[in-house]
Formats: structure tokens, sequence, C-alpha cells
């Protein structure tokens, strides 16, 4: 059985943006820390404008940072 | 443990307290006999009322309490941005909250049409309320711990 999740590679690009902090990241797209832990760890899928806010903070297509992915359950 | 979380448990211990407090005073009044004396709606009027007024008035002396002892013990402040996220988590509590409080609110119609003493509907219409005020936080908590 399979089924489409939203993947993120948010981690990766506050990695590759110096380390940014995840506070550093919310502060900048004007979310609370929780909601940037929740978002990497993929317990919670953004709206489409936050979305567009975080690839606009690393400067990165919208599709880099989030992808529509089949995920095999089996 | 972030401070939503946090601040949610603390509400959640609050009604908890109250519930126990309530039904002890209740089982009290009901034993002694006290319940089926009181036959006036605008008594029980009177009483939710006050019950209501009291549980407001102290779940604000709580929070307060407790941002200032949260402040002092993690030297961290109070999340000033509400995001889509707690806006999300609030409006799903918020919905099993009202649903918790209907069911009371039903239980209480139902002991009123089938004749049974008002103290009976109106107990039900206080306990439905602090029952509401114990679902609501702890879908919170559920809900920031799970993800959504």
């Amino acid at each position: 059985m399979s089924e489409y999740i939203l993947k993120n590679t948010v981690r990766k690009y506050r990695f590759d943006c110096n380390e940014m902090t995840q506070q550093e990241l919310a502060n900048k797209a004007q979310v609370s820390r929780q909601t940037i832990v929740a978002i990497e760890k993929g317990k919670y899928s953004p709206s489409l404008e936050l979305a567009f806010k975080i690839a606009q903070v690393f400067n990165a297509p919208l599709e880099e940072v989030f992808s529509y992915v089949i995920d095999d359950i089996d | 443990m972030s401070y939503q979380e946090k601040k949610h448990i603390t509400s959640i211990f609050t009604s908890a307290f109250f519930i126990i407090v309530y039904s002890m005073y209740l089982v009290q009044q009901y034993q002694s006999g006290i319940l089926e004396k009181i036959d006036s709606f605008s008594y029980w009027a009177y009483i939710v009322i006050i019950i209501l007024g009291v549980k407001i008035g102290f779940n604000i002396f709580v929070q307060i309490v407790f941002n200032i002892a949260h402040a002092l013990i993690t030297k961290e402040k109070q999340p000033s941005i509400v995001d889509e996220l707690d806006n999300l988590i609030e409006l799903r509590s918020l919905k099993y909250a009202f649903i918790t409080f209907m069911l009371g609110f039903l239980m209480a119609m139902f002991s009123a049409a089938n004749g049974m003493p008002i103290y009976v509907m109106f107990n039900l219409l206080i306990l439905s309320f602090f029952a509401a005020e114990l679902v609501g936080p702890s879908t919170q908590v559920y809900y920031y711990r799970r993800g959504i």
C-alpha cells in the first residue's frame, strides 16, 4: 500500500545556511520554533503561504524545500 | 516540553482539581440530603453563575502564576507569536470541548425531560462544563505531541 506524503529538506537547508537555528528560521518565517520543529519532523504540513515563506528564507524554489512523494508503507 | 504543552498540562490539572473538589462536595451534599430539599431554579442558576465565575477567575490566577514560575525557572519569555499551527490545534480542541459540553447538555435536558430533580440537570451542566475544560487542553497537548 502506498500513499502520498509531504517531505521537506528544511534541516538540510538550515545546515547549508551556516547552521541557521530553528529559532532564527522561526523568526524569519514569523512562526514559533515549535512549528519549525513540527515541520522538520514531518508532524505538520504547513500552509502554502508558510511553505513559500520558508522557501523564501532559504532563497530556494518551493519544490526543492517541500516535495509531495509516494511513501511505501509496506 | 514546549511552553504550550506545559501551559495546557497546567490547565488539565486545574480542571481535574475542580472536578474532584466539586464531585466530593456534591457527594457530601447528596448524602446529607440537602440537594433534594433545594427545588428552586433561581438558586441553581445562581450557583452555576458563581461556579463559572470562580472557575474562570481561578484559571486566570493559575495562568498568571504559571507564567511567572515558567519565566523564573526556564528564563524563557512567553512566546509572542500565535501561528497557524497554534490556531489549528486550538480550533480542533474547541471542537472536542464543544462536543463534550453538548453531550453533557443533552444528558441534562434528558434528565429534565424524564422528570428527574432539577439539581441533576444543573449539576450535569456544571460537570459537563468542567469536562469540556478538561477535554480542550488534553486535546491540545495530544496534537502538540503527535502533530497534526
